[in-house]
């Protein structure tokens, strides 16, 4: 019996299902012609159905696989990472964001002053992080195509 | 709007034209993200009232309306903005009215045929060489650059701040972003007024004609390169062919770049859109604005616009 289902009271999911598929089925039907209120309300269909798909915060295993990048560079004598990063490092998200972006930014500073661009380690960390980091984009574009679609005016699955 | 406001609106129009005035309708006219706004029917003419939705971009109603005001002055086409409302007691947010200017009606707000796209072109060269010292333009403005190449990196800094003050925590691709445009920015021999957002969808147009130009928030001053690549990359990508925005440009405004100077503005419009876009997701967290189209925008939208910016960063 149950299996998941929390006891006594309904899951977050049936939930934010319910919101989604009562404005969807009853309410956006009732509204009439307006396209402010009718958009407002796909608009609200989409975003219950995100909060419901969305799964649990990727947050924290993204900040540690950051940080990884950061402390192997700096373990192997980056100079990009020299004053911006040092291995072992507390990792907060805010540390560690921080890091990544001075990381890129002098990057880019290099890549435009000097022709050589970053050295060996330099482009490695660089590249390392700009591969993780388009990783995560890309996850959260999948997660979050249920709001490009109703910001488009589209109902999920219609 | 509900009676109560409608009230407080009919109050306000009565006092600004001093005399009593009867509002006969009224009704919104957009999904506008960062303004609401509503069409204005009285016994005295129609108005259009543009409602600021707390933050939104981080654009100001009172530069706009300046902004606006200056632009009226050297005679070029806007609608006249009358009054402006900064602390929100009327309608429980800063607004400001302008009047009603008539236009097509069209199935697509982004719709436009080429004879009308040339008139647009046109009318973007005008704005490009208005003399903006003599109309007071820049006098609405709260970035003043103190010489030609200092307005692009002064605005980027300013979209930078912006997303910095908006976000959780520092977002390291707009950060690498910020120093390539930074390094590659153009020289500028001369500012002009820079409509920020410019392209289908922000004109009111009629007979083949450019009637008014609308939605000033983003205007500033800086590269008219800035107003074409919106134009062509964003705004009326998908009204015209590239190729017909490219010729257009050329033959009636003279203007050109090579590739790599469209590729430097494409990316500067798509940092300005990921920039402001934080400012949505901050205001639904904060409770200052909770409509869904800003938790939309503050995500998936950022997100949409970092994407491409990050193609061109990266190429």
């Amino acid at each position: 019996m149950g299996g998941e289902r929390p006891v006594g009271r309904p899951s977050e999911g049936a939930l934010w299902a319910s919101v989604a598929e009562t404005v969807q089925r009853v309410v956006l039907p009732a509204l009439g012609d307006d396209p402010h209120t009718r958009q407002v309300a796909i608009h609200l269909v989409g975003l219950a159905t995100y909060a419901d798909r969305r799964g649990p915060d990727p947050l924290p295993a993204r900040i540690d696989e950051l940080a990884d990048v950061l402390d192997a560079a700096a373990r192997a004598g980056a100079t990009l990472v020299d004053g911006r990063w040092t291995d072992g490092s507390p990792r907060t998200p805010d540390d560690v964001l921080s890091a990544a972006g001075a990381v890129l930014a002098a990057a880019a500073e290099a890549d435009s002053l000097d022709e050589a661009g970053p050295d060996e380690a330099g482009l490695a960390v660089r590249d390392d992080l700009r591969r993780v980091l388009l990783r995560h984009l890309d996850e959260d574009l999948a997660t979050e195509d249920v709001l490009l679609a109703a910001f488009r005016g589209k109902l999920p699955d219609g | 709007m509900d009676e109560l406001v409608l009230g407080a609106l009919t109050d306000y129009l009565s006092a600004q034209r001093g005399e009593p005035t009867a509002v006969l309708a009224a009704r919104r006219l957009s999904v506008g993200h960062s303004r609401a706004m509503y069409r204005v029917d009285t016994d005295g003419g129609s108005f259009v009232v543009r409602v600021e939705q707390g933050g939104v971009f981080g654009t100001s109603g009172g530069e706009e309306f300046g902004v606006m005001q200056g632009l009226a002055r050297a005679g070029f086409p806007v609608a006249q903005a009358r009054w402006y409302e900064p602390t929100g007691n009327v309608l429980g947010r800063p607004f400001f009215v302008m009047d009603f200017v008539e236009g097509a009606e069209l199935p697509d707000e982004r719709a436009m045929d080429e004879v009308t796209a040339a008139d647009f072109v046109r009318t973007m060269a005008d704005l490009h060489a208005l003399d903006w010292k003599s109309a007071g333009v820049d006098e609405a403005l709260a970035v003043r650059p103190s010489s030609p190449d200092e307005a692009t990196h002064l605005q980027i800094e300013r979209w930078a701040g912006l997303y910095r003050a908006a976000a959780a925590a520092p977002i390291p691709l707009l950060e690498e972003a910020a120093a390539w445009l930074h390094h590659r920015a153009p020289p500028l021999e001369r500012l002009s007024v820079v409509h920020g957002d410019a392209g289908p969808g922000n004109v009111v147009q009629a007979d083949g004609r450019i009637v008014a130009v609308t939605d000033w928030e983003f205007a500033h001053l800086g590269d008219p390169a800035e107003d074409w690549s919106f134009c062509l990359s964003m705004r009326g990508s998908r009204t015209l062919p590239r190729e017909t925005w490219l010729e257009l440009f050329d033959r009636v405004a003279s203007f050109r770049l090579d590739e790599d100077g469209w590729s430097y503005w494409e990316a500067f419009n798509l940092f300005k859109g990921a920039c402001a876009n934080c400012t949505c997701l901050d205001l639904f967290e904060r409770g200052g604005n909770r409509a869904p189209n800003m938790a939309i925008i503050g995500t998936v939208l950022h997100r949409s616009f970092l994407r491409r910016l990050v193609k061109v960063v990266h190429r």
